[in-house]
């Protein structure tokens, strides 16, 4: 595998080099700082530029076209990361050599054409087509609450006033009713002009010609861009946790835990913090899991994860109805085990392992080696080899370190109060 | 070892048949860094009555219990636990159960020959006593209520439990608390030693590895075990009929948008064509119909009838075929009747046709793209199909506009169970 970053004066443009896939990956991203009344047309307009272009009129059109593109795939996704939002448009297709000739430089077009070529009339998008994206996205904001836990967690982070994360990632429906075809139409020129933008291409493929057919086709000219810091300011270490529940008619309960993590070195943000995570509750051989489940078979399922951009931790469970103040005493005792240093080397060596097997499994995905080398440009994040020679470093007592800097700021809870009597 | 080619797609996977009946099938490519290995034995949630190994009588087990099998089997009577065993190193293992068949898998980069030989060992000998047995139903109970709560999978257990009446099928793969509550310790070992003897069973190694280096280490682990002799398993037949139980249902449950499935039940005695092609068949003539591409998909959306495409769940079943055309909407009523007209004259035309094949000779390459897939494809032909087709792009690229429409005039599109999952006001 071969890594080329060419600065493109608009753009980054990050070439990897690699026969290890049959297909070409191309993704491009734009990202800027987050606000939250954008999010909500920043869903829409990706919506709106994969259902309509000045080519292919229709949506119908444009998935006839990617298929006979042999099933081209074009999907386009909004997502936040620390302070920044970010669109990412990314196509995947056949190495021609499996085709037929010219199909790169095709498949490479028509992305683009996505991308530069919507479908305007005078100053708008097409208002019919604005008008579909948005009933779409006001389905995927409403459709929220039918995923319990992932209602449950926005509950837990929405409390957080004015932190990006405790905004919705799906939008808002006030803010929806804000847009139309003209709004949407300045906001998307506002985004090719002022966002940062990188491309990455993932592929067999012959450098020079990719970099050439990238430069015909990627029609961005801007340099002004402003920087912000992507790591969110921290949350304030508080005396009392804040607990907040609500009844919902379920079977099962959903207990949320937002913990804050205060003064990270580099290395403990890159390594450290991530191993206490595995370790805390990373997969069915994590101290939660082993005490929660198997041990008081309380919970079918206990998690921790870190949002290391976000300077927070998240511990998710489902639960029997009714045992939540078990279950919350016995997860406190396990973030107290751990700053004992009450855990083995094996159990802090199988930590290690698991992260360093996912570095190396994500170099059989085109988007695995793309998260690697954004996380670069975004946070300076190492080399492969790099992350998991230090990944091996990490010692128990960098983990004891890392947490004490982990403090509960509170909990979010959907308890269920049906109890079903029929089975 | 034997070799099994994919022509056009230029891959190949070898096979070889143990002394003990496993099967084994290696894949491997030296520019793949990770490795996804799977054991599988061809006992899922259907196999409810059969005679047990040495037997001369049918028994019937609960439902269910194949899938409390697949959670016990992971507990091992000395540590380390498996999970643990593979996280040292970096390792991460899983199983499922299906209809047909119930899986154990790990996935890891290092120390594969190791984990090999440990995979097969811990499925081989697992360890169940009354206490651990009764330990696992709190958790398993757990499991059922947390898909009683979803409305989704409660839509997809009705699609059969309305449509087959006989055919086992129409249970649900992890059973329900009663069923679970009857299982004990004895169940299990019947049901462990008749359906995971190694003649039941298969490996299958997908990854970057030595194949002659692999399959020596298979065979030294298998010839130092001992096993019952082979024995055929007889699993009780059935008759289903082709109707459908229930034409229509409408469920009640906590849900936001409502849910709809219009199900078409197909006999598979009906078509003198092979499975696998019959399968791509109806996969062509329904995605031409309802997805993204369709005409029908465009009226629907302007009309605002529905936000996104519906999906089409083809199910094989053994005896029939259960198609269900699904979606979100709250115009389930203005859908259905959309469906209905629809399927009433069907004109696929050859152009749609060669699109279509396009897309799945794509698949197909795409699929060589990813260890987990070509590994879960290996498995998925060895269950539905009973063998692995090397020549599939060229039975795809054999299809054609006749035959296809000798295959629509033969379903019954009036053959059909509707239901509907919405809020209770």
């Amino acid at each position: 595998m071969n890594y080329e970053l060419i600065n493109m004066g608009a753009y980054n443009l990050h070439l990897v080099k690699t026969n290890r896939f049959k297909t070409i990956t191309v993704e491009v991203d734009f990202r800027r700082e987050i606000q939250k009344e954008d999010i909500t047309k920043r869903a829409v307009l990706k919506e709106v530029l994969l259902n309509s272009n000045k080519n292919y009129r229709t949506e119908r059109e444009l998935i006839i076209e990617s298929e006979k593109l042999y099933d081209l795939k074009l999907v386009a996704s909004s997502a936040r990361m620390g302070n920044y939002t970010n669109i990412s448009f990314k196509t995947r297709f056949l190495d021609e050599k499996y085709t037929e000739k010219n199909m790169n430089e095709e498949s490479i077009a028509f992305l683009m054409d996505i991308i530069f070529n919507p479908n305007i009339d005078n100053g708008s998008f097409n208002e019919e087509v604005v008008n579909k994206c948005k009933n779409r996205i006001e389905k995927s904001i409403k459709s929220l609450k039918d995923s319990k836990l992932k209602y449950t967690l926005f509950k837990l982070l929405e409390n957080v006033k004015d932190k990006p994360y405790s905004y919705n990632s799906y939008g808002y429906l006030e803010d929806l009713e804000k847009i139309d075809g003209k709004v949407l139409y300045d906001y998307y020129k506002d985004m090719i002009n002022n966002d940062f933008i990188d491309i990455f291409v993932v592929g067999d493929f012959d450098s020079i010609k990719i970099k050439e057919l990238i430069k015909k086709y990627f029609k961005a000219r801007t340099y002004h861009k402003t920087k912000t810091n992507i790591i969110v300011e921290e949350l304030p270490i508080i005396k009392k946790i804040i607990e907040q529940s609500e009844e919902d008619n379920v079977n099962q309960t959903q207990f949320t835990i937002l913990c804050g993590i205060n003064n990270l070195t580099e290395f403990e943000r890159k390594y450290v913090i991530k191993v206490y995570s595995e370790l805390l509750g990373g997969s069915s051989n994590s101290i939660l899991f082993d005490t929660v489940r198997e041990k008081n078979s309380y919970a079918y399922y206990v998690n921790a994860d870190v949002k290391s951009y976000d300077n927070t931790l998240l511990i998710y469970s489902g639960i029997e109805p009714g045992n939540k103040n078990e279950v919350f005493k016995l997860i406190k005792k396990c973030l107290i085990e751990i700053e004992k240093g009450n855990f083995t080397d094996d159990m802090l060596n199988n930590a290690k392992e698991t992260l360093i097997g996912g570095i190396k499994a994500s170099l059989d995905s085109p988007s695995g080696i793309i998260n690697n080398y954004f996380a670069k440009i975004l946070v300076g994040t190492d080399n492969f080899e790099e992350r998991i020679d230090n990944f091996r470093k990490v010692t128990k007592e960098d983990v004891i370190n890392v947490s004490k800097k982990i403090n509960i700021y509170s909990t979010y809870t959907l308890e269920g109060v049906k109890q079903d009597e029929e089975n | 070892m034997k070799k099994i080619k994919f022509n056009i797609i230029d891959e190949e996977v070898y096979y070889e048949k143990l002394d003990n009946g496993m099967d084994v099938y290696l894949f491997s490519k030296d520019n793949f860094h990770n490795n996804y290995v799977t054991f599988t034995t061809k006992f899922g949630s259907i196999y409810n009555e059969f005679v047990p190994i040495g037997k001369d009588k049918m028994i019937k087990v609960p439902k269910g219990v194949a899938h409390f099998l697949e959670h016990k089997v992971f507990i091992q009577e000395y540590d380390p636990q498996p999970s643990d065993f593979f996280a040292e190193s970096g390792a991460l293992t899983n199983a499922y159960t299906t209809f047909k068949n119930t899986t154990y898998l790990f996935t890891g980069p290092d120390n594969l020959v190791e984990n090999v030989k440990y995979l097969l060992d811990f499925v081989q000998e697992p360890y169940f006593t009354d206490e651990n047995v009764e330990s696992e139903k709190g958790i398993i109970t757990q499991e059922i209520h947390m898909c009683d709560d979803r409305p989704i999978d409660v839509l997809y257990e009705h699609i059969r439990k309305n449509s087959l009446h006989n055919n086992p099928f129409k249970d649900s793969i992890i059973g329900t608390v009663n069923d679970i509550n009857s299982i004990d310790k004895k169940v299990l070992d019947t049901c462990y030693e008749t359906f995971y003897h190694p003649s039941n069973m298969f490996l299958v190694v997908t990854g970057n590895f030595n194949v002659d280096e692999m399959i020596n280490a298979i065979k030294e682990n298998q010839n130092s075990k001992k096993f019952k002799k082979e024995n055929k398993i007889k699993i009780k037949e059935y008759k289903e009929p082709d109707e459908v139980v229930l034409k229509e249902e409408i469920i009640k449950m906590n849900t936001n948008i409502p849910k709809l499935a219009y199900n078409i039940k197909i006999p598979y005695n009906k078509f003198k064509m092979e499975k696998r092609k019959l399968n791509l068949y109806l996969y062509i003539i329904f995605s031409i119909l309802f997805d993204d591409s369709s005409l029908f998909n465009e009226r629907a959306k302007k009309e605002n009838i529905i936000t996104n495409a519906i999906y089409t769940n083809i199910l094989n079943c053994d005896s029939h075929i259960l198609i269900s055309l699904i979606n979100e909407t709250f115009k389930y009523n203005e859908l259905l009747d959309m469906i209905k007209e629809e399927l009433k004259t069907i004109n696929i035309s050859s152009e749609d046709l060669e699109r279509k094949k396009k897309v799945l000779v794509s698949n197909e390459i795409f699929s060589f793209e990813n260890i987990e897939i070509i590994n879960e494809m290996i498995i998925d032909s060895i269950i539905f199909d009973n063998n692995i087709e090397g020549n599939i792009i060229n039975i795809i690229n054999s299809l054609n506009i006749e035959e296809l429409n000798e295959i629509i005039k033969q379903i019954d599109f009036k053959n059909v169970s509707t239901i509907i999952v919405k809020k209770d006001k």
